[in-house]
């Protein structure tokens, strides 16, 4: 197996609130193949999205970052990077709210061809039209107008694509999406779910998609990992961790979510008691307080991931879900 | 993926979003009929050798103190020079002085507080508690101990406004910068890898500048009254260049006989000051449209 595109090993992000210091994200380890898709699930605040900032070093100033990131877009060189070397540099990201991630100020043709710009010593003019073609490759219709229009002239459909394009504009081999469909509508949602995976085919590009909707990531990725409290508690394939998970939190979850043949006369069973402050994170499994098959070594118990036939659990008692509870 | 029905919805919607627009981007009159005073301010000023009738600096003291007549519009000064000549000229030297005034300290302070807001740390320190330093003193008393230690003269006051002036620019755009800083494009320009100069440059500058804009006319105002001022109390731009605030001052002694040697003068200024801040309040009403 050829090195991994991306490895991140034993990340922490530390926080300063305050007078305190905060772990949000305590040693995290995963990593993706060239052109693989992993989608990173879990509730607000668990730490999703302050991980793939800190693969970009786009935390919030005062934050320190602990782990090493290797990143190898070219086979056979492995090389640890700091955040800055990978910027627009084989990694670009998109985000979640298209209205704001894209500058009022600046026609989005400029806006894509501002990166394609910065890659290559292109001319103006080359640049322009590559931003074309990039905007025309995200399914923008009639792409030279748009690319004269300012962003709020855009619907929130097509400035999720101005932003993929702009994200593409610096040719990555890895696109970090965080939470790219949440603010559109569900039939919009579902077109740029296709271009992603499209993308992801044509060009061979991995993606990271981070998403608090499982059908999402159903979707689009071959790999998910579940994150908790800061850490991973469940990686595998997507169908492995769908329809055996591992981990009672997985499993929790998945019940929570709503399915056709749900009996809409039944609520949705939920997870009782709420995700621990990053104040104050429980000594051993962190789930534990909230997991209704807690023993009592689970609150001694080491993180660590457990991982058999490439699916990795973090919980010490996996087989209490042998027992149909779904 | 059907494109034809994110088209179709498309062009419909932008439509009335577009007439819409342009509604919300018109600006109000009072801009323009701002503009229109300010426009009449500058022809005056580049064409003040062509509708001034006399040598601004010519003397006929047996004509001193004559009242206006149709040789003399508005009467001669105290020396016998023509005063309606001496406004026209004056307006060469207030308007440049005036503008660069503010235009200087607007330069300066916006580059300082640009760097101070979007590096922090240090730079932020250093700049910041400079901006504190020049604060603490009472303007005025500060740009006239300035131009009492730089010598009088065009350059010693557009560099004493400068010094005093740059600190409100410099707070004005640190906080825009401070609250830019963190939105999700500027953080999607970084993610991109553009080099800290086009970011501020490009995604930062452009969005945080407004604030600044619509103080700026103000400020004209401001530095136009200051010169007017500093000329009053003789510490403005030197005899006998032709200036408003000297002729205000120069006309004191004769305000009874000749009320019109310092009114005229000051209605001037009064006008200048009326069509900028017309400019400055309107676009301050349609940027918070």
């Amino acid at each position: 197996m050829s090195a991994p595109l991306l490895e991140v090993s034993d990340l922490k992000v530390h926080l300063t609130i305050g007078e305190r210091q905060v772990t949000p994200v305590d040693g995290l380890t995963l990593s993706i193949e060239k052109g693989g898709a992993l989608g990173i699930v879990g509730e607000s605040g668990s730490g999703k999205s302050l991980t793939l900032r800190a693969i970009l070093g786009l935390l919030p100033p005062g934050s320190v970052v602990d782990g090493t990131i290797t990143f190898s877009p070219q086979p056979g060189t492995t090389n640890e990077v700091s955040a800055d070397q990978v910027r627009g540099n084989g990694v670009a990201m998109i985000f979640q709210e298209p209205m704001t991630a894209l500058n009022p100020t600046m026609r989005v043709g400029d806006l894509v061809a501002e990166g394609a710009r910065n890659h290559g010593a292109l001319d103006r003019k080359a640049c322009r039209a590559r931003a074309i073609d990039l905007l025309r490759s995200v399914g923008i219709p009639s792409p030279h107008e748009r690319s004269r229009m300012w962003p709020h002239e855009l619907s929130g459909g097509l400035r999720q694509r101005v932003m993929i394009a702009a994200a593409l504009s610096t040719s990555p081999a890895l696109l970090l999406c965080d939470e790219p469909t949440t603010a559109l509508d569900v039939t919009v949602q579902d077109q740029i779910l296709g271009l992603l995976a499209q993308l992801r085919a044509d060009l061979g590009m991995a993606l990271i998609l981070v998403t608090h909707d499982l059908a999402v990531v159903a979707e689009v990725c071959d790999r998910i990992a579940v994150m908790y409290a800061g850490r991973i508690v469940e990686i595998g394939t997507t169908e492995d961790v769908l329809t055996s998970p591992q981990h009672p939190y997985t499993a929790a979850l998945l019940a929570s979510a709503p399915t056709f043949n749900s009996d809409v006369a039944q609520p949705l069973e939920g997870i009782g008691g709420h995700p621990p402050d990053p104040r104050a994170f429980p000594p051993g499994c962190r789930f534990a307080p909230r997991c209704r098959f807690a023993q009592d070594d689970c609150r001694t118990a080491v993180h660590e991931l457990i991982t058999v036939e490439g699916h990795g659990t973090a919980c010490i008692h996996p087989e209490v879900l042998k027992v149909p509870v779904l | 993926m059907s494109l034809a029905d994110d088209l179709t919805t498309q062009s419909g919607e932008s439509s009335t979003e577009h007439t819409f627009a342009t509604e919300r981007t018109r600006l109000p009159k009072r801009v323009w009929v701002g503009v229109a005073i300010v426009g009449v301010y500058v022809l005056v000023a580049v064409f003040a050798p062509v509708l001034a009738p006399y040598d601004p600096l010519a003397q006929h003291l047996l004509d001193a103190l004559a009242n206006p007549s149709s040789a003399h519009w508005l009467g001669t000064d105290e020396l016998g020079r023509d005063v309606f000549s001496r406004l026209i000229f004056a307006f060469r030297v207030d308007l440049p002085v005036g503008v660069l005034g503010a235009v200087l300290p607007a330069i300066v302070g916006t580059a300082l507080g640009a760097i101070a807001g979007y590096f922090g740390g240090w730079a932020d320190a250093l700049v910041m508690r400079t901006a504190d330093v020049f604060q603490a003193f009472p303007t005025y008393i500060l740009i006239i101990a300035l131009v009492f230690a730089l010598g009088q003269g065009v350059v010693s006051i557009l560099v004493a406004f400068t010094l005093v002036a740059w600190v409100a620019y410099a707070r004005l755009i640190r906080g825009e910068i401070l609250r830019i800083r963190g939105l999700d494009y500027v953080q999607a320009a970084r993610a991109a890898g553009l080099p800290s100069r086009r970011i501020l440059g490009l995604h930062v500058l452009p969005n945080g500048i407004g604030q600044t804009l619509v103080y700026l006319p103000s400020d004209i105002v401001l530095a136009t009254l200051g010169l007017a001022a500093l000329s009053f109390l003789g510490l403005g731009i030197p005899l006998p260049t032709p200036e408003w605030g000297a002729m205000i001052a120069a006309g004191q002694p004769f305000i009874r006989d000749q009320w019109w040697l310092s009114t005229v003068p000051g209605l001037v200024v009064v006008g200048f000051g009326l069509g900028l801040s017309l400019i400055g309040e309107g676009v301050e009403e349609w940027t918070q449209r």
